[in-house]
């Protein structure tokens, strides 16, 4: 889709809705939520520690629904703040020598790490982050007890579509780029008879949201959830990326996770999450680099009041297994504090730990976050 | 490092067990505005009653109700319609099991003036074409509805369109919730559709069944053939299922780990114990006795799941209940 096709897609979008949330009889809704962020960066001793305050996420929405014509739409304005001190860029140079004896290879990667300092200026960009319509009433889909999904929509894999960030730090899936949250195409989203679960079945873009369409393959993604026992949720998915821009040969990217949720509100409410994750890359693939990452990511809430809770996670990620000393520990641990139905008051440290850094002194990224979450 | 875990949840229960002990008891509800009013009535005696509780009632409607009884936001969720597949698959992925309890049926009533002499019954079909969207401006004499009955003009009363009534008779007969020719006399007061009905010989309106029973003197209740033949508004043919498609069950859905608190396994005793009378004074139709006897077994017993999503249209409430 070309720059101004995907602004005219948009444009379109916009006014349907806003014609259509004219009419009477049509449910519309219009709500949003702001995220007001501190963050204080402390990085190893060679590297200057950062701080800022910023507005990382300003999401509006409008939604509209005629539910006797069987339809839903949706539009969500992302409008981000660029630049508030904690945007930090790690790259990573790998290279390999034969060992004398010929017996393998070693392997040195180095690490860098570096920042932007926060520009003078307020800095922002918009984004349509969601833009889609639901069709509920396409004839066999009805009886199936689904829908098919048109537009700017979540990428159905994992963890990534339900996050809801009950920590600062993004899931595993976007932090190490696995699929992106958002992307455009099509779905078909369908459920289990009584409540026993999902499927969701897509075709993409493959490039994110961010991104115009010069993807001449698509990703595909599939996704079925099951939930054998009241509070036990498994959930599978897989993504075949074939990337491929105009006349470059496809690399494909494959993605498998598996997921393991528990809710309980036994004793005291508990939320338990685990997710494996493995990923092979072929743009990644070669000079003594196997292409595949692998990665986990354990997560615990526990609700220890009313309208308190903790919660901790870890995560590691492996993003080379051919690669040795590469791979990263995340540590996170906070308190989620409920003002009021509005106000979500946040309070996360947390550590990322390049476990084995292949550069000279280790470099532990230390960071505390503040982030009220207010919605209306 | 389990030794920490150990204090750590140790520590978590006990504070947990600490706020909430002071926290008082408070019953939380919400969901549809058509079961409100007999929650709240009876929630009312029950404050009465017991002073240390308190019952909080919202109106959300009942899918608004759902969301936030799927997320353990409230205790017990009042609905007009059965749990949907995608609020049970939340409801389970956030470890939420429920008793499903009817309470009261929900009954419409579709009248006409004393000396209407030409209508006796109505069907489905009849009625839809009389009330759809596409019969207004269009369908204005009573010959258009069918043949035989006079060429007189229709002169229409009905509830506004923010009334549950509304919707429900919409979806009923037009086969869409708000889904209604728009010419026609709305009001949400019921004695003015009374009075409307009553002063023109060539009107037709509808409105609670119970409100009707009311004001039997003043009107005429049209029977409705629903596909087996036509059936008379009346409690008993609501009560076994046979009037239809103009009545239906309205239902409590109690949170199962909340059921086992004292004072919320007494509120929903207290509430099969009284709905009963509370659902005729406020407007309602009262289930048969035997099926509040099935609900209370029900609720002791902590029966979970629903058993009248997907119910076929004449099974009574006992029946499913009795599953």
């Amino acid at each position: 889709m070309k720059a101004k096709n995907f602004f005219m897609f948009f444009m379109i979008f916009g006014f349907v809705l806003l014609f259509g949330s004219l009419k009477a009889e049509l449910k519309t809704k219009f709500y949003g939520y702001q995220w007001l962020r501190y963050t204080d960066i402390i990085y190893g001793a060679d590297i200057q520690g950062e701080s800022g305050l910023s507005i990382p996420r300003t999401y509006l929405r409008w939604g509209m629904e005629d539910k006797e014509a069987g339809w839903k739409a949706a539009l969500t304005l992302d409008i981000n703040h660029v630049k508030g001190g904690q945007d930090v860029a790690t790259s990573s140079a790998t290279t390999g020598a034969t060992d004398a004896d010929g017996s393998g290879t070693t392997v040195t990667t180095t690490h860098t790490h570096t920042y932007e300092k926060a520009k003078g200026k307020i800095d922002f960009s918009i984004w349509p982050k969601y833009a889609y319509v639901d069709f509920s009433k396409i004839p066999l889909l009805k009886d199936m007890q689904a829908k098919l999904r048109v537009g700017l929509q979540k990428n159905y894999f994992g963890t990534v579509e339900l996050w809801e960030y009950p920590v600062i730090e993004k899931d595993i899936n976007d932090l190490r780029k696995v699929i992106s949250s958002a992307d455009m195409g099509l779905a078909l989203l369908g459920e289990l008879p009584e409540g026993y679960g999902s499927y969701e079945l897509a075709i993409h873009n493959g490039n994110g949201y961010k991104n115009l369409e010069t993807n001449v393959e698509k990703q595909y993604t599939a996704s079925l959830m099951v939930i054998p026992l009241t509070g036990l949720t498994l959930r599978g998915s897989y993504m075949l990326n074939n990337s491929a821009s105009h006349g470059t040969a496809a690399k494909t990217k494959r993605a498998t996770a598996a997921l393991a949720q528990y809710k309980s509100y036994l004793f005291i409410p508990v939320e338990l999450w685990g997710e494996y994750v493995v990923v092979t890359d072929q743009a990644h693939a070669g000079s003594g680099k196997s292409g595949c990452a692998v990665g986990y990511m354990l997560f615990g809430q526990f609700d220890i009041m009313e309208k308190m809770n903790i919660v901790l996670r870890y995560d590691n990620w492996n993003p080379d297994t051919y690669v040795v000393k590469d791979e990263v520990n995340l540590y996170v641990a906070g308190i989620n504090i409920k003002i009021n139905n509005n106000n979500l008051l946040q309070l996360n440290y947390q550590l990322e730990q390049p476990q084995f850094g292949g550069y000279a002194s280790t470099k532990h990224i230390n960071t505390f976050m503040t982030q009220l979450k207010w919605s209306w | 490092m389990s030794k920490i875990l150990k204090l750590f949840l140790m520590i978590s229960v006990a504070l947990n067990f600490f706020v909430n002990s002071f926290a008082g008891s408070v019953i939380k509800i919400d969901g549809s505005s058509t079961v409100y009013p007999i929650t709240e009535a009876i929630a009312e005696e029950f404050q009465a009653m017991y002073k240390d509780i308190k019952v909080v009632v919202g109106i959300s409607g009942t899918g608004g109700g759902f969301k936030k009884f799927v997320t353990n936001q409230t205790d017990i969720s009042d609905a007009s319609r059965p749990i949907k597949s995608s609020e049970q698959k939340k409801a389970r992925m956030n470890g939420i099991d429920f008793i499903e309890l009817p309470v009261a049926y929900d009954g419409l009533t579709v009248v006409v003036n004393k000396n209407n002499k030409f209508i006796d019954h109505l069907t489905v079909a009849e009625l839809k074409k009389l009330w759809e969207p596409a019969a207004q401006g269009n369908i204005t004499k009573w010959n258009q509805v069918r043949e035989g009955f006079p060429a007189e003009k229709i002169v229409l009363y009905g509830p506004g369109t923010d009334s549950g009534t509304f919707d429900y008779f919409t979806e009923a007969i037009c086969g869409g919730s708000g889904k209604s020719r728009g010419d026609y006399t709305p009001s949400e007061d019921d004695n003015v559709l009374v009075q409307g009905v009553a002063g023109d010989k060539n009107a037709l309106g509808y409105f609670g069944l119970a409100y009707y029973e009311e004001n039997k003197d003043k009107l005429n209740a049209v029977k409705i053939d629903g596909g087996n033949g036509p059936v008379e508004p009346t409690y008993d043919n609501v009560q076994d299922g046979s009037y239809q498609p103009l009545s239906r069950p309205i239902f409590i859905y109690v949170n199962r780990n909340a059921a086992d608190k004292d004072y919320i396994n007494k509120f929903v005793e207290f509430y099969l114990k009284k709905a009963k009378d509370v659902a005729k004074e406020v407007g309602y139709i009262a289930l048969p006795d035997k099926a509040y006897e099935f609900a209370l077994k029900k609720f002791r017993e902590r029966k979970t799941g629903t058993v009248f999503k997907g119910a076929k249209i004449g099974v009574s409430v006992e029946e499913l209940l009795s599953k």
